[in-house]
C-alpha cells in the first residue's frame, strides 16, 4: 500500500515537476535527501555607462522615465549598473552587477539546491539557497538567499493536484518557468518578467485535469502569497506589508499532439500593494501566454498588463525605504523563437539559436509615458549535460516617450549543473 | 460567526495599531484654488478668490473690506517675520508628509551667449519644464538648463524634456529658478487697479503675471517669481529648507492651537538657524518651509507674551483679545504709539508683553521674530513637526519686494 502511495506520488511529482519546473523530475530521484545545483559564471559588456539613464536628463525620480531593466547581463535580469549619479531614485531598479561600461567577468549565481523525499509520506520538501558574488558602491555587496523553500504535498494519488506551502515560483505566465540560468534558453529575462516571475511566500495549489481522448489537458495554477508575483526589488517577498495575501493564478490548456505540442494561458493577479503599508492601494495583473513546440522549433510568447494605484508615502521595497507610492501602469509583450539543432552524442550535445523581440510601454504618475522595445538574439550550446554555454546580444530601443541613450549589451553565460 | 467576528476585530485592532504613515500628499496652485472654492483652510489661507475680501486688507486689520481683483484669483500675501524684519510670502503648494522635496530641470532655448547680457532667448521660444503638476514629484523649484540651438530654429520644436535631451543640443546649466505651474488667472493679491502691497505697511509688492511654457508637449501657465530664490544641495538636488514657526498655544485639549499671528520664517532647518542669505536684500531662503508649531507654553522666564497690536487697530485688538485674553494683547504706551514705524511691529509676539507699556519700545521688547530666539527662549519640546513643507518665495522682505 505504501509502495502504490509512493509511485503515485512519484508519478504525479513528474507532471507537476514539469508545471513547476524548479526542479528535475521526481520521478528519476529515490527517497532521501539530493543535492544539486549550478553556477552560472557570465562576462558582459555594455554600451555607455552601464545604466539607462541618459546623459543630461536630471528629472527626479532618475528610474521614472527610462527603463532601468534594460542592460541585463544575466538570467537574474541583474543589470550593468544602476548608478544615477547621485539622482534620487524611487526604487523602481532591478539589482545590479555595478560592472557600469567596463568589460568584466562575473559569478552571477552558486544555486545549491536540497531536496527531501520522505519515503512513507506524499511530499517532497525543497530548498534552493543561491550565493550572488557582488561588488559595489560600498565593497562586497555579495548576498546569500533563500530563493525557494516549500512543502509540497499531493493529497490524492487518483488526482493531479498538489498543495504547497513556503517560498515558490511565480503561477503567472511561462517565464518563470526559465528562471534559473540553466533551465533558460537564452541568458536574461525579458523586459516583462520583473511582474511574473517573482518568487513569494504563501501557499499554491496546481490542478491538471487530462483529457486524454483529445490529447489534452487543462490545468489551474493559483497562489495567495506576500508579493504576488513582481520581483522581489519592487515587492518584497518575505513578509506582508500590508497584512492581506496576493493572490494570482493561471488558467492554462495543453494540446499534446504526437508531433506537435501547443500550450496556451491566461493568468491574472489581485492584491494590495506589497511595497506600501495600506490595505486599499491596490494591483492586478493580466497575462496570455502561448508554447508552440513543432520538432525542434519553438515558439513562445506572453503579453502582460500592469497597474498600480498610487498611494501614501511609506514606499518600501526590496531595495529599502522609498518615498511615494505612484500610481503605475505597463503593459508589454516578447516573443521568442527558437530552433534546438541537435548535434551529436559527444561533447557538443544541442545548438539552439534564438530571436527574440519585446515591446514595453509604461507611465509613472505624472510623468510622460513611454515605449521601449528590444531584439535579443544569441545562441545555447548544451556540452555534455553538465555544461551549458550562451552568448547573446541585447538590442535596447528607444520607441517613444524617453531620450535616446546607448544601453546596448553583449553578454555571455557558462552554466555548470551538479 | 463568532470566529468571523473575531477576526474581523482582530484585523480592526490592526489596523487601528498600525503607525500613522506619512501622507503623501502635494497640493499645488490648482489644488489650493479648488480648496479656496471649497472653503478647505489650506486653500483659504493660500488663495483669495476674485472678488473676495482681502483678508489682511479688510476688517478686522483695517477698516472695511478691499476685495481680490475680480478678473483673477489673487496668491494671498502673507505677513511674516524673518530674522527680525517684517517680511511676507505668498504660499503655492504643500507636500504633506513628504521626506523632502527636489528641484527639477528647466529648459530654456537659446541661440547663445552674450559676453555682457548673458544668454540669449530663442525669439518667441517658451520655457520647458521637466515635470508636470500631474507628479508628485512635481515642485516649482527648477534648475534651468540653457539649451543651445541654432538661430532661426522653430520656438516651438522643443516642447518637452524628453525632446530637448534627445535632440543633443549642448545644455548650460543656469540659475536656480522659482515658479509655479498653475492656471493662466492667477497673480499675487491685489485690488482692482492697484499694485499687491504688504497688508501692514502698504509697501507696494511685485506684480507676477503668468506666462506660457511648455510641460510633455502641452502648454500650462506659470507664475515666475524669479532666480536664486532657494538653495539646493548640488549633488542631489534636495531643496534646503527652512523652518517656519507657527506660533501656538495649548488648547484646552492640551493640543497646540495656532495663534492668529504671522509666522516667523526662520534661516536654517529647525535647530541650525544661519546667517540670513539675502545678497542685495534679496533673500535666498525662506521660500521651502518646513512648518512647526512653536507653543508659548512657560517660555522662558515664565513671563505671559503679548501680541503688538497699535491702537488704531481696535478691531484687531478687540478680535486678539477676545481669542487669547486681554493679558496676552497689552495696551501699547504712548512712546509706543509715537512710533512712526510702528506698524513694522503689528501682531508681532513679545517674550514679554509688559514691554509694550514701556517708553524704550522697542528696545525694551524681546521679540519671537528670528528663528534663534525662538528656539532660544522655548524649550525643546515646545516645538511639534507639523509633518509639513510649504512654499512660496518672499515677496517682500526687509522694505524690499523681491
Amino acid at each position: 500500500m505504501k509502495a502504490a502511495g509512493v509511485l503515485a506520488l512519484l508519478s504525479a511529482s513528474s507532471a507537476l515537476a514539469q508545471a513547476d519546473a524548479y526542479s528535475p523530475p521526481a520521478a528519476s530521484q529515490g527517497s532521501g535527501l539530493q543535492i544539486n545545483g549550478y553556477a552560472d559564471v557570465g562576462f558582459a559588456v555594455a554600451q555607455g555607462n552601464g545604466t539607462s539613464f541618459a546623459p543630461g536628463d536630471t528629472r527626479i525620480p532618475a528610474d521614472y522615465g527610462v527603463d532601468t531593466f534594460a542592460t541585463a547581463v544575466n538570467s537574474r535580469g541583474d543589470v550593468a549598473s544602476t548608478d544615477s549619479g547621485g539622482r534620487f531614485t524611487n526604487g523602481f531598479l532591478p539589482r545590479s552587477m555595478s560592472i557600469g561600461g567596463q568589460p568584466s567577468i562575473f559569478l552571477s549565481t552558486f544555486d545549491v539546491d536540497l531536496k527531501y523525499v520522505p519515503t512513507i509520506a506524499p511530499l517532497l520538501l525543497f530548498g534552493r539557497v543561491q550565493f550572488l558574488p557582488r561588488y559595489g558602491g560600498s565593497g562586497n555587496e555579495t548576498r546569500v538567499i533563500v530563493e525557494q523553500a516549500f512543502a509540497r504535498v499531493v493529497p490524492f494519488s487518483s488526482l493531479e493536484l498538489a498543495l504547497s506551502i513556503g517560498k515558490f515560483d511565480s503561477v503567472f505566465g511561462i517565464e518563470y518557468l526559465e528562471n534559473q540560468a540553466n533551465l533558460r534558453t537564452n541568458i536574461t529575462p525579458s523586459l516583462i518578467a520583473r511582474y511574473t516571475t517573482g518568487t513569494s511566500l504563501g501557499i499554491k495549489a496546481f490542478y491538471r485535469l487530462q483529457l486524454p481522448g483529445i490529447w489534452s489537458a487543462i490545468s489551474l495554477n493559483a497562489a495567495a502569497t506576500n508579493g504576488g508575483t513582481l520581483v522581489e526589488t519592487l515587492s518584497p517577498p518575505d513578509i506582508s506589508l500590508v497584512g492581506r495575501p496576493i493572490g494570482s493564478a493561471r488558467l492554462g490548456y495543453e494540446l499534446n499532439l504526437p508531433s506537435v505540442e501547443v500550450k496556451v494561458g491566461t493568468s491574472g493577479e489581485f492584491g494590495p500593494r506589497n511595497d506600501q503599508h495600506d490595505v486599499t492601494v491596490h494591483q492586478w495583473l493580466l497575462g496570455v501566454d502561448l508554447r508552440v513546440v513543432y520538432k525542434g522549433l519553438s515558439l513562445a510568447a506572453e503579453g502582460v498588463k500592469i497597474h498600480q494605484d498610487p498611494g501614501a508615502a511609506d514606499k518600501s521595497n526590496g531595495l529599502g525605504p522609498q518615498t511615494l507610492v505612484s500610481e503605475f501602469a505597463a503593459r508589454g509583450a516578447y516573443a521568442t523563437l527558437a530552433y534546438t539543432l541537435p548535434v551529436s552524442d559527444g561533447a557538443l550535445r544541442k545548438f539552439t539559436p534564438y530571436l527574440r523581440y519585446e515591446r514595453r510601454r509604461a507611465q509613472f504618475e505624472g510623468f510622460p509615458a513611454y515605449t521601449v522595445d528590444r531584439w535579443t538574439v544569441g545562441f545555447r550550446l548544451d556540452l555534455w549535460d553538465e555544461l551549458i554555454a550562451k552568448a547573446e546580444g541585447l538590442l535596447n530601443g528607444e520607441v517613444s516617450g524617453l531620450p535616446k541613450v546607448d544601453n546596448n549589451v553583449f553578454t555571455t553565460s557558462f552554466v555548470y549543473s551538479f | 460567526m463568532h470566529s468571523r467576528i473575531a477576526g474581523i476585530a482582530l484585523m480592526t485592532a490592526c489596523a487601528c495599531n498600525s503607525p500613522p504613515r506619512p501622507a503623501g500628499e502635494l497640493a499645488t496652485l490648482s489644488a489650493l484654488i479648488d480648496g479656496a472654492r471649497a472653503n478647505t483652510p489650506d486653500g483659504t489661507a493660500s488663495v483669495t478668490l476674485r472678488g473676495q475680501p482681502l483678508r489682511f486688507l479688510s476688517d478686522p486689520y483695517t477698516t472695511g473690506q478691499q476685495p481680490q481683483d475680480p478678473a483673477r484669483d489673487g496668491l494671498v500675501v502673507q505677513p511674516a517675520f524673518a530674522d527680525a524684519r517684517p517680511a511676507a510670502f505668498v504660499t503655492t503648494e504643500i507636500w504633506d508628509g513628504f521626506p523632502r522635496v527636489w528641484a527639477q530641470p528647466l529648459y530654456v532655448p537659446v541661440t547663445g551667449f552674450d559676453p555682457v547680457t548673458g544668454p540669449v532667448r530663442l525669439p518667441d521660444s517658451l520655457w520647458i519644464f521637466g515635470c508636470g503638476t500631474g507628479s508628485r514629484f512635481y515642485s516649482p523649484y527648477w534648475q534651468t538648463y540653457f539649451v543651445t540651438v541654432p538661430a532661426g530654429s522653430d520656438p516651438d520644436a522643443l516642447r518637452s524634456a524628453e525632446q530637448v535631451l534627445s535632440s543633443g543640443f549642448p545644455l548650460t546649466p543656469g540659475p536656480l529658478r522659482y515658479a509655479t505651474i498653475g492656471p493662466q488667472e492667477v497673480e499675487v493679491a491685489h485690488t482692482e487697479g492697484a499694485p499687491p502691497v504688504h497688508p501692514f505697511t502698504l509697501d507696494p509688492l511685485q506684480a507676477r503675471l503668468p506666462m506660457q511654457a511648455w510641460v510633455d508637449g502641452g502648454l500650462v501657465w506659470a507664475v515666475d517669481f524669479g532666480a536664486d530664490r532657494f538653495r539646493v544641495n548640488p549633488a542631489n538636488f534636495v531643496v534646503q529648507e527652512v523652518a517656519l514657526f507657527r506660533l501656538a498655544l495649548l488648547g484646552p485639549d492640551g493640543q497646540p492651537q495656532a495663534m492668529d499671528v504671522p509666522p516667523v520664517v526662520g534661516t536654517g532647518p529647525l535647530g541650525t538657524p544661519r546667517a540670513a542669505d539675502a545678497p542685495n536684500g534679496f533673500p535666498r531662503f525662506g521660500a521651502f518651509r518646513h512648518e512647526y508649531y512653536a507653543v508659548l507654553t512657560n517660555p522662558a522666564g515664565g513671563f505671559t507674551p503679548g501680541v503688538f497690536v497699535s491702537a488704531s487697530r481696535p478691531a484687531l485688538r478687540q478680535q486678539l483679545i477676545a481669542q487669547l485674553g486681554a493679558a496676552m494683547v497689552p495696551v501699547p504706551s504712548d512712546a509706543a504709539e509715537r512710533l512712526p514705524e510702528r506698524e513694522q511691529y503689528t501682531l508681532r509676539v513679545a517674550l514679554d508683553g509688559t514691554c509694550f507699556t514701556l517708553t524704550d519700545f522697542p528696545n525694551s521688547c524681546t521679540w519671537f521674530d528670528t528663528q534663534q530666539s525662538i528656539e532660544a527662549n522655548l524649550s525643546t519640546t515646545a516645538f511639534v513637526d507639523l509633518k509639513r513643507f510649504s512654499s512660496g518665495a518672499f515677496v517682500f522682505f526687509d522694505g524690499v519686494a523681491p
